[in-house]
């Protein structure tokens, strides 16, 4: 009876020496999780920041780029104006006033100063 | 703020420290857990109430060593509160330590696990090359 007694109180000693350094490493854990997830959190944090702003600026750069295209969809229009018709319109009153040097038809300095 | 481990102290806190109230007014609970047996009822009130009060207390410093020191002495307490339901009836311990056990090491995974940050996409951002945001 004395032997089942003091085998009961081992077990016991033993259960509580156990369960309290479970106790001990698992909060000892917790304070080395704790401690690393605190620092990740700031060098991170830079990172998430920056990365956040380069994110967010994406939409303007999408409207920036959606405007260029219609730009160069207008200058696709414009250049063949600008290159070979309004040299060829110069030309043309060029020779007018060549061949009618007192023509009063009158030319707007604008194109005056092309000629 | 809740983002962080503060979030986790902060529930942590309030239910221990109810845990820890409510052995004020026990009504017909019988009480199985070797230190509810061994100990004065206010000594484990008092050891409750007092780790609840201390997590919600430091909180706000999660990041500081007192505010780990609280978290981890409420890890340790609740694994060690759960693994001693082993010197109960063996009952106990499958229906109510292993709750305990779990709950410590579930905030120590949590802890471990850290923050993930998020980034917020604007509408039509780059998630979806200007598509709209799910």
């Amino acid at each position: 009876m004395q032997a089942v007694e003091n085998a009961d109180d081992l077990w016991s000693v033993i259960a509580v020496i156990v369960t309290t350094i479970g106790g001990v490493v698992v909060a000892w854990l917790t304070s080395r999780a704790s401690k690393s997830s605190a620092e990740k959190d700031a060098e991170v944090e830079p990172v998430i920041e920056e990365a956040r702003k380069v994110v967010n600026l994406r939409p303007a750069v999408e409207a920036m780029a959606e405007q260029i295209a219609e730009l160069q969809e207008e200058m696709a229009k414009v250049r063949p104006i600008a290159k070979i018709k309004y040299p060829l319109a110069l030309n043309t009153i060029a020779n007018f006033q060549a061949a009618h040097p007192t023509s009063t038809v009158k030319i707007p300095h604008q194109l005056k100063d092309d000629l | 703020m809740l983002l962080t481990d503060a979030g986790a102290m902060m529930i942590l806190g309030a239910a221990i420290f109810t845990r820890g109230i409510s052995y004020r007014d026990l009504g017909t609970v019988v009480l199985f857990h070797p230190l509810d047996v061994a100990l004065p009822l206010w000594v484990d009130s008092a050891l409750w109430t007092s780790v609840g009060v201390v997590l919600l207390v430091a909180a706000p410093w999660h990041a500081r060593w007192f505010g780990r020191l609280a978290l981890s002495a409420a890890t340790g307490l609740l694994t060690l509160w759960g693994l001693l339901f082993i010197l109960a009836p063996p009952a106990q311990f499958t229906q109510r330590g292993v709750i305990y056990i779990a709950l410590g090491l579930v905030t120590l995974w949590a802890v471990w696990r850290g923050r993930r940050g998020e980034i917020r996409v604007v509408e039509g951002g780059a998630d979806a090359g200007g598509r709209k945001r799910r």
